[in-house]
């Protein structure tokens, strides 16, 4: 018998001697090591645009009073917002998609020499960090996505913004623009310039100049906000808007612009007007009182290019804004409704225009932080943004811009700063979440507060995500309230 | 069964005899049959001296002359002890033991091993027990039966899943069901979702395509110890199922199986019947909620346009749901000669569910067969081949218009449902559907028109080769494999929420599991008493599970649900995952007298997921028994037969694949608000995205450590029977992807983190209260009590989040508390608990983040009563949950919209709340002053508020239920001696007939939102349980 057992001893070694190959399927066999760094972009650029047009941009817009959500999505027309987004916005869409995927492909760029590459990612990361810290007031930046830190600190608001301020830095730094061609720059793979290196630095340069008059009324930045305007830096500047950072969508439906979706996906219930078929109009954004009157008191063209009537009322049918919070709705047929410039397929996902870059120099000329010819940069200001509507139905004629410019010269006003700055909460329409932040900044113009919501002033913040609060020892117990005010907020 | 007995146990041959006296002789016989019983010991008790009945049960043994005590053991049958005095004739019969005392059991790999030699606790269930009271899920018929089991089905769906813990939780994000295994090859029980983030299927999970026709039965291996030999998969228990096979030597048997079942809603909502549809007492035909004005019979213009009146519909919600039935019929075929055996057996399910156009047909082909060769060859085999059909599965969940239940549940208490059941009411004359109550779906339209489906095909078996070149030797290598083909099709007519053109989902599940165990035994008498069982084994275990997930809308012909038909598709969204194990084990088992027991194991386990340094590991285990009885005269008859039994042990643990390296995954749709649009590449441009959770190099296996201590106590010649255990078992090491602070860059870490305890009882009491002539009344308890912690966890972490669970409450594992912390929103209370009030609205603050419950029960108990009298059987169950909370979503939406009967009081009045109103308060929160609440809500708001708050969700989750009433006749064979039928039985049946004591209002505390997985206790308009009433005739030729 002492045969069959040496027999099974060696058949036993034998079938366990082969097991190092055998046991070699850790692979996963549909993920890659190593990609190129453009498709990181790509993907941090989508899911920023994503959460800007889903949820920032009308949440901002509502809380600002630049239209009213009814029948869906109407909880920040009392300064409410969704918990579950929040968080998602936080965990998935921020702190992987946009700061540490971006990180891994920098890595990528950097073990290569690809400095274009490395800039083109960290300015996206700069946009996107002002998107964060404007949302929440305080956020970890220093030690994120970093092995060392497995519980990150929170850092002020203030020192954010210095860290983004060095990120730009940093980025603008690296561009050369000699070399724009791949692998030294993202170009078929950048969704935003196609690799135009002159057009990212424009992009950057903005960025600064946005960031700096943030802080314009809580920090002594003058002398930096003076500098760059009189730098002769590359800014978004042409009035044309050729060379605004926009990300854009398409008339089909797997590339489409993702607020549109929301509406057309709930078309059979009633997200248009007259019906699902027949559409003519979205029914579940109304012109707002606020913008309404706004409007009307400056007579400006642009009113009839945000908002249409009723579809069964003439096209210069005078209609009524709807009130913000709580309140009475104007009678179907008398509502204004957020026309489909805004609403469409393949709305653009404007990130920085030259009408902001415009504005933001004319306010920082007339009240003195830098030295520059006020009206000229209004009047750009005004073209570039009357001008986004140039070829649609929406068009503003040449001669209604000129006439609005004539008949607001600033040195006619008793509070051109306010003005401008009122210029600029109207030319951020559609893009809710820098009108947000413009307005808490500015405080202009003046706002009547929702009824009806949890807190007694226009929102200032969104409360941090429970989930990050349980889950990071360094955070703080509780998350400051909504009616907080961030730090950058004028307070008068 | 007891010639099976004899072969599968080596008999203590007793050589000593010397010199005696003089011979005492005679028969043994089978008390039962008469016949005579060859290979019985008999032994002169207090010495060595014994023999064996020969082949006609006879024997002689000499004896000393002044007599003595002889002594008769065999397997299967009560021990007989005889005084010899001066008689020279000692005939014996000798009694069935009843109570198995010595039955077989089937461990590990299809070893067989009397249980009397087991060191760990083990309980059967016999095919009977699936049949008389039929589940087409077995999962589900082991509730209450199995001490230390705990069962829960997740909802009314049909083909739902169900899930099966032992001894508790020991892995908060691992798997903690236990490893099935189906005639020694281990099956697979998967629960793969195809979900999007707030709503989804319930596509079963794969245990319960088990056939309970073709269960010879089933056996709980409950501890580590019992299942070292299956290497980490048996961590949590195995569930060892053994077939129906045909007989040796025995005459070619048919046997006929015809059930049929009726199920109806186990409990429905106690609804009110005074108000309807509106808010602030305003009727309002668009509303969903019902806090319009009190019922007055007015006439009003109803939500499809048609004039109603305003008045109740008090069965609009069980009207919705119909009498589900179920039919199962199996026919088998079985017999053997004395080399061979045959079954074959065909059986067919068909289920309609409770919910309207949903329905599961089942067909099952099972066929094996063994046979001896006369070179001391043998091999056997079985093949089960299935084919699952499921058409129209509902969507569960919320926030979601194609999920039923949720809108049925809380329908308005005036709507007439019935109303809208038909094609013409839901669809418009283009086809397109009629939007229903203000903006969500009709239900009919979501169950007719979006018809989901699931095809399963399904495989298993395996064939077996042996040698057996001598009594002592035996070298067995079996191949067994489990293929499953899993294929869902979810679609959406034109015009549903969400998919304006149409759309599909399909995703296909291909899982393999294959496994080798190549088992040698030695079986030698070491001396005449000491006996030695050794098994040298290798297995080689291969599991492969490929999902492809197509999603699609915009379909152009919008009849034709093929992905190849949509204009918007994202690229198949592909897993394949791999996991391999090669394991070496033995085990030695010693046995002196046959009543003392020694066993010990170990193994070495090679697993693919670990890193290569740290994916070879070994674990030991010991475990020892001893039969009391036998080995010490007591000289009392209190008790006839004791046994104590402890074991020691170690398991391995693995993970899944993949987590090693980091790596990126190309992207294919990009997540947005509502429904999916977007996809990649866009513009022409991939994407790819990074890992979500932080690989990990460094893993190690996690090691699982139990003991156990019990007995086996008979007292009163079996009339009543203890088995008590006593466990601990805790698993160190555990892999957790832990969740971390996102703003690490990850949602989750890979570590070795943590520890949890389990420790706990497990009592069956058996007893035979009366026993009169033919009449026999036997009474069980199983009782089981659990003790769960989570012991230690990493150092930056108080908590790791229990994983599957997707919006709030969550559920978390927190450092010295039960594993299953309910963890949501509560109202902020003052120093001295009084709630907060809000000084403006009257209405309660709340807060997030906190602790609201714990679903872990403290106890479950079933208790069985079975009365025989001849063929006449009646037997009842009770099963008792005692603890652990839920919550429910469905009861706070209920009283949220004023649909239930708690909500009809005090709508005319207004009420202030209990509570102080906050005036001031510091930095964190806390109240510095209050004052008497003052201020006047409306019924309306109260329930309104307490919807928002998780805390009045959660509920204490005890229950005690009917679980099974059955009485089955079988008719006496006398009445067919001229037919040729072989028995005839009947039975009615009756399973979850009542809930005898409940503490949650309106829903079956025993239901799951999130399936099989380790999110329990959390329901949110789960389709409700099924009661079941049923007729069952089987017939044998």
């Amino acid at each position: 018998m002492k045969k069959y057992i040496t027999l099974l001893l060696t058949g036993l070694i034998i079938l366990t001697s082969c097991e190092e190959d055998f046991l070699d399927v850790n692979t996963n066999p549909n993920a890659s090591s190593e990609v190129p760094p453009g498709t990181l972009l790509m993907n941090a650029s989508i899911a920023l645009s994503q959460n800007r047009l889903n949820t920032l941009n009308p949440d901002g817009a509502a809380f600002i009073q630049h239209h009213k959500p009814v029948v869906v999505l109407t909880a920040p027309d009392t300064y409410g917002f969704s918990e579950i987004g929040n968080n998602n916005f936080w965990e998935f869409s921020f702190y992987q998609d946009i700061i540490k995927d971006p990180n891994l492909a920098i890595n990528i760029a950097l073990e290569e020499g690809n400095n274009n590459v490395v800039a083109q990612l960290k300015l996206l990361q700069a946009f996107a960090w002002i998107h964060g810290i404007d949302r929440w007031g305080e956020m970890p930046f220093y030690q994120v996505n970093n092995p060392d830190f497995v519980n990150p600190e929170f850092d002020e608001g203030a020192d954010v913004y210095q860290g983004i301020l060095d990120l730009l830095d940093e980025a603008l730094g690296l561009i050369d623009l000699n070399n724009q061609d791949e692998p030294f720059t993202i170009v078929t793979f950048d969704h935003i310039y196609g690799g135009n290196m002159n057009n990212w630095e424009a992009f950057g340069n903005s960025l600064k100049l946005r960031a700096l008059m943030r802080l314009s009324y809580v920090e002594n930045r003058d002398a930096e906000i003076s500098a760059l305007l009189s730098s002769g830096a590359n800014f978004i500047d042409e009035v044309d808007g050729s060379e605004d950072a926009i990300f854009r969508y398409y008339n089909q439906r797997s590339n489409q612009n993702f607020d549109y979706a929301t509406f057309d996906n709930f078309s059979n219930l009633g997200s248009y007007l007259p019906s699902a078929t027949d559409r003519q109009h979205q029914a579940w954004r109304l012109a707002s009182n606020r913008m309404v009157t706004l409007l009307e008191d400056d007579n400006d063209p642009r009113l009839t290019s945000f908002f249409v009537p009723y579809y069964t009322q003439p096209d210069d049918y005078e209609f009524t804004g709807a009130v913000n919070g709580a309140a009475p709705l104007p009678d179907p047929a008398e509502r204004g409704f957020v026309s489909d410039f805004y609403i469409r397929q393949d709305a653009p996902d404007v990130w920085f225009a030259a009408s902001e870059y415009w504005l933001l120099a004319a306010e920082a000329y007339q009240r003195g932080l830098a030295t520059g010819d006020a009206q000229t940069a209004f009047a750009n200001g005004t073209t570039a943004h009357m001008g986004i509507f140039d070829g649609t139905e929406y068009e503003i004629a040449d001669a209604d811009v000129t006439a609005y410019i004539a008949a607001n010269s600033l040195n006619g006003k008793t509070d051109p700063v306010s003005f401008i700055q009122q210029e600029l909460y109207k030319a951020l329409y559609g893009n809710g979440v820098e009108a947000w932040s413009h307005w808490r900044r500015t405080k202009r113009p003046a706002l009547t507060p929702a009824v009806g919501g949890p807190i007694n002033t226009v929102i200032s913040r969104i409360p941090l995500p429970q989930s990050t609060l349980g889950s990071n020892s360094n955070a703080p117990d509780v998350s400051p309230l909504r009616d907080v005010p961030v730090f950058f907020e004028r307070l008068n | 069964m007891k010639k099976i007995l004899l072969t599968c146990f080596m008999l203590v041959f007793v050589l000593y005899a010397w010199a005696q006296d003089r011979t005492v002789g005679g028969t043994v016989t089978d008390g039962e049959t008469g016949e005579p019983l060859p290979g019985v010991t008999v032994l002169l008790k207090g010495t060595g001296n014994g023999v064996n009945t020969d082949l006609d049960g006879k024997y002689r043994i000499s004896v000393p002359s002044e007599g003595g005590t002889l002594v008769f053991t065999f397997i299967g049958m009560n021990r007989v002890e005889k005084e010899i005095g001066s008689k020279s004739v000692i005939d014996v019969s000798m009694a069935t033991d009843v109570q198995q005392l010595s039955e077989v059991i089937v461990t590990a790999s299809g070893i067989e091993r009397e249980s009397r030699a087991t060191g760990y606790a083990v309980q059967t269930v016999e095919s009977d027990e699936f049949l008389k009271s039929r589940e087409s899920n077995i999962n589900n018929a082991l509730a209450g039966k199995v001490a230390g089991v705990d069962v829960n089905a997740s909802s009314g769906t049909v083909g739902g899943s169900s899930r099966v813990v032992i001894r508790g939780v020991s892995s908060i994000s691992g798997n903690n069901q236990p490893l099935y295994v189906v005639d020694g090859v281990p099956i697979q029980n998967t629960n793969i979702a195809s979900v999007d983030r707030f709503s989804g299927v319930d596509y079963g999970n794969r245990a319960g395509d088990i056939n309970p026709d073709d269960i010879e039965s089933m056996t709980v291996l409950k501890g580590g110890a019992a299942a070292a030999l299956y290497g980490q998969r048996a961590r949590n228990g195995v569930i060892v199922i053994t077939t129906k096979k045909g007989k040796k030597n025995s005459k070619m048997s048919v046997t006929v199986n015809s059930s049929v079942r009726f199920d109806s809603p186990f409990r429905l909502p106690d609804y009110q019947n005074e108000y309807g549809q509106g808010s602030i007492n305003k009727l309002d035909s668009a509303s969903q909620a019902n806090w319009g004005p009190r019922f007055d019979g007015r006439s009003f213009i109803a939500p499809d346009s048609s004039t109603a009146t305003y008045s109740a519909v008090p069965d609009n919600v069980e009207n919705f749901y119909r009498t589900g039935q179920t039919m199962i019929n199996s026919v088998s075929l079985a017999g053997g000669d004395d080399k061979s055996t045959y079954r074959f057996g065909i059986t067919q399910l068909d289920q309609e569910g409770i919910v309207p156009n949903t329905a599961i047909s089942r067909t099952t082909f099972n066929l094996n067969g063994s046979r001896n060769f006369d070179n001391n060859f043998y091999s056997s085999f079985a093949v089960t081949y299935q084919r699952s059909d499921n058409d129209g599965r509902p969507e569960t969940g919320f926030n979601n218009p194609n999920a039923v239940a949720s809108i049925v549940t809380t329908i308005p208490r005036n709507i007439d449902l019935d109303r809208y059941k038909d094609r013409d009411v839901y669809l418009n004359p283009d086809g397109s559907p009629v939007p229903f109550l203000g903006i969500t779906q009709n239900p009919f339209f979501s169950l007719n028109e979006n018809v989901f489906t699931q095809d399963v095909n399904r495989l298993f078996g395996y064939g077996l080769i042996g040698f057996r070149p001598t009594d002592w030797l035996n070298i067995s290598w079996r191949l067994g494999t489990d293929v499953i083909y899993d294929n869902r099709k979810q679609i959406y007519q034109a015009g549903s929420s969400g998919y304006v053109d149409g759309g599909l989902w399909n995703d296909r599940i291909f899982e393999q599991q294959t496994n080798s165990d190549l088992l040698v035994t030695v079986n030698k008498d070491i001396t005449d008493r000491l006996n030695l069982n050794l098994i040298l084994g290798h297995n080689v275990n291969d599991i492969y599970v490929e999902s492809a997930f197509d999603r699609g809308q915009d379909l152009t012909d919008p009849t034709l649900f093929v992905i190849q038909n949509a204009n918007n598709k994202e690229a198949s969204n592909v897993i394949n995952n791999r996991t391999r194990i090669i394991g070496a084990f033995f085990d030695a088992g010693f046995s002196w007298d046959n009543y003392l027991f020694l066993n010990i194991t170990g193994r070495n386990d090679w697993n693919s997921t670990l890193p290569v340094d740290n994916n070879s590991y070994f674990f030991p285990g010991v475990s020892g028994s001893a039969v009391l009885t036998d080995a010490f005269d007591f000289g009392s008859d209190l008790f006839n037969f004791l046994k104590v039994r402890a074991n020691w042990s170690q398991v391995g643990g693995s993970t899944t694949p993949f987590q090693l390296s980091p790596v990126f995954f190309p992207q294919t749709s990009i997540f947005q608000l509502f429904g999916v649009d977007n996809t990649y590449p866009f513009n022409g441009i991939p994407g790819f995205a990074g890992n979500n959770a932080r690989a990990n190099a460094e893993l190690r296996p996690e090691i699982t450590t139990s003991y156990e201590v019990g007995g086996e106590f008979h007292f009163f010649l079996s009339k009543l029977i203890v088995d008590a255990t006593y466990y601990v078992q805790q698993t160190d090491d555990q892999i957790v992807n832990v969740p971390v602070a996102p703003s690490t860059g990850f949602s989750s870490f890979f570590l070795n983190a943590g520890s949890i305890r389990n420790s706990g009882v497990e009592v069956k009491i058996t007893g035979t209260p009366l026993e009169l002539g033919d009449f026999k009344w036997v009474s069980t308890v199983n009782f089981a009590r659990n003790v769960n912690e989570l012991v230690s966890i990493q150092d930056e972490f108080e908590f790791v989040d229990v994983p599957g669970t997707r919006t709030d409450p969550g559920l978390r594992a927190y450092l010295g508390e039960p594993v299953g912390t309910i963890f949501g929103s509560d109202w902020r209370r003052d120093s001295e608990g009084n709630i907060l009030i809000n000084p403006v609205s009257g209405l309660r603050l709340s807060q997030d983040g906190q602790k609201i419950g714990n679903i872990t029960p403290d106890f479950r108990l079933g208790f069985q009563n079975e009365f025989s009298f001849k063929g006449l059987s009646v037997s009842a169950l009770i099963d008792w949950r005692q603890g652990g909370q839920i919550h429910s979503q469905t009861v706070q939406s209920l009283r949220g919209n004023g649909a239930v009967m708690e909500t009809v009081e005090g709508r005319d009045l207004a009420y202030i709340d209990n509570g102080v109103i906050l005036l001031d308060e510091d930095e964190d929160g806390n109240a510095i002053s209050t004052r008497p609440n003052d201020i006047a809500i409306t019924a309306q708001q109260f329930w309104g508020q307490q919807n928002t708050v998780d805390a009045d969700g959660v509920f204490d989750a005890t229950y005690v239920k009917l679980r099974e009433l059955s009485a089955s006749y079988t008719l006496p064979s006398a009445w067919f001696n001229d037919l040729p039928i072989g028995s005839l039985s009947l039975g009615v049946e009756g399973r979850n007939l009542a809930l005898l004591y409940s503490k949650i209002p309106h829903i079956d505390p025993e239901v799951s939102f999130y399936g099989s997985g380790n999110a329990q206790g959390i329901e949110a308009f789960n389709l409700p349980t099924t009661r079941s009433l049923g007729v069952n005739v089987k017939l044998t030729f």
